[in-house]
């Protein structure tokens, strides 16, 4: 197979693991009341006596904060590739529901060699079906309208650039995107009277109601080339392909060039009129087990079969992977 | 001198707590009662004066967000005649908030504090009881309630003011 043929099956991932600190919660939340009352003993005229004081009560008011991390800081790419991803999570760590406006930059004038092309019509979808990094199910975002996220809560945000042709391995081109408070930003301390949650006061915080982050394409000539064979061997102690008679696959896959291939992922479908071996997959000859998330392999049996298996990043020390697998014929 | 007073304060309080409005409602004359509270939360506000020094000042707390610091202060009245004596006035840390360490102040009081609005004492004299059984020493953010013990007595017509500090969650 031709390292093109390959090329299909290698996905980048997005991964969803907190780089920096994830949120946590954001404080008391905004509208509660903080009552306090006071009481006292005393004595006078040879008793004692208690009293309390008012209630006083103080509402909290709204605290405006937006987090941002880029959750794929550096992305590998080839000259020419389309829609790549850089991925985001944007957070509202306020203390009441709010809503920010997303706004991608790609023409940054310095730190970088390229400037990556925003992908048209859609430069920018929310990461809404679950399923992690870009998938037809994610929402497009409409340029300038309000995300709303309650006090929190959390958006993933993938931002699709072009990458210009003619680039040389190592150029870098940083694509930034800012998430600001649709209703307004300000320097930290910033009151918006009545504009907090059920008409409380709001104030900035120290994020100033936005926040902005870079992530950046990274011009990778690495190739990855792979070389499939298989072995059948049937009941009889042959390699005629009846049914019952095992193919055991070796993939081996192999980077050459400069770069990284960022978290590469193999995949190939069990072929037709054949059941994948339990147990049968191996990554450089260790045993992955056929469930998702323990090893680095694992058996889908829906939509289709196949078995995947996350490489993770690849450069030429990485050496030749092999992958094996065993399906039996129908 | 200073021990002996204790000792008559702790029972003083121990006797209005168990005879709780009763005993209160017998002694004191109709009408209201000499001592009243009033409690205020403040907030510290940084004012540029007209020399363009910042000047620090307390305003009524309105804009109270997460990790704000809220001033409670309670000014205890007498409006008798007579001067009240052995004033102990408590005051709860509300929930979402946590006290702010050394922020309790009052003029010539005695300050301690208390885990559960029971048992009060110096901070250094508390301790926390972990889910493990383990005890340490506590710290401010683990008192619930402070109370302020007035050395002297407030006189006819005058007042006393004591405050704490506390943070908002």
């Amino acid at each position: 197979m031709s390292s093109n043929g390959m090329r299909g099956r290698l996905l980048a991932v997005a991964g969803l693991v907190c780089l920096s600190p994830c949120a946590m919660a954001v404080g008391t939340a905004v509208g509660t009341p903080i009552t306090n009352t006071a009481s006292v003993t005393y004595d006078v005229g040879g008793s004692t006596v208690t009293a309390t004081s008012n209630a006083t009560s103080v509402t909290v008011a709204q605290i405006l904060n937006v987090s941002a991390v880029v959750q794929t800081p550096s992305v590998p790419v080839a000259p020419g590739d389309a829609n790549r991803v850089i991925s985001y999570r944007v957070t509202n760590t306020g203390n009441g529901a709010d809503s920010v406006v997303l706004t991608p930059l790609s023409t940054i004038a310095t730190g970088d060699q390229f400037d990556p092309v925003l992908s048209t019509p859609t430069a920018i979808y929310l990461d809404s079906d679950g399923t992690p990094g870009f998938s037809p199910g994610d929402t497009a975002y409409v340029p300038g309208s309000p995300v709303p996220l309650a006090a929190d809560g959390s958006v993933t945000v993938l931002v699709l650039n072009n990458i210009p042709a003619g680039l040389n391995s190592g150029d870098t081109g940083i694509s930034q995107l800012t998430a600001a408070r649709s209703g307004g930003t300000g320097a930290p301390g910033t009151v918006f009277a009545g504009a907090g949650v059920g008409g409380v006061d709001a104030v900035v915080g120290l994020s100033g109601a936005q926040a902005t982050r870079n992530g950046t394409y990274v011009v990778s000539n690495i190739a990855l080339s792979a070389v499939k064979s298989q072995v059948v061997t049937d009941p009889f102690g042959g390699n005629r392909p009846v049914p019952g008679a095992t193919i055991t696959y070796t993939i081996v896959i192999t980077p050459t060039g400069t770069g990284t291939a960022g978290t590469a992922l193999f995949s190939d479908p069990i072929p037709a009129n054949t059941t994948f071996a339990a147990g049968s997959l191996r990554l450089n000859s260790v045993v992955q087990t056929d469930i998702a998330g323990d090893d680095a392999g694992r058996y889908e049996s829906l939509p289709t079969p196949r078995v995947v298996v996350v490489l993770g990043n690849l450069t030429q020390a990485s050496g030749p992977q092999t992958i094996q697998f065993s399906a039996t014929i129908n | 001198m200073r021990k002996h007073k204790t000792g008559a304060l702790a029972f003083a309080v121990g006797l209005s707590l168990a005879a709780a409005g009763a005993h209160a409602a017998q002694a004191v004359p109709a009408g209201a009662p000499c001592v009243s509270l009033e409690t205020k939360a403040l907030q510290e506000q940084s004012v540029a004066g007209a020399d363009g020094a910042k000047k620090v000042s307390l305003v009524a707390a309105t804009k109270v967000v997460p990790g704000d610091q809220v001033v409670w202060q309670t000014t205890a009245r007498n409006s008798c005649a007579s001067p009240a004596a052995n004033v102990v006035i408590n005051q709860a840390v509300p929930e979402h908030m946590v006290l702010v360490a050394d922020s309790a102040t009052g003029a010539d009081t005695r300050i301690q504090y208390s885990l559960d609005g029971k048992s009060f004492a110096s901070l250094a004299e508390l301790a926390v009881t972990e889910a493990d059984g383990s005890k340490r020493p506590a710290r401010a953010d683990d008192v619930r309630h402070v109370r302020w013990m007035l050395n002297g007595s407030i006189g006819a017509n005058q007042s006393a003011s004591v405050r704490y500090s506390a943070r908002l969650r």
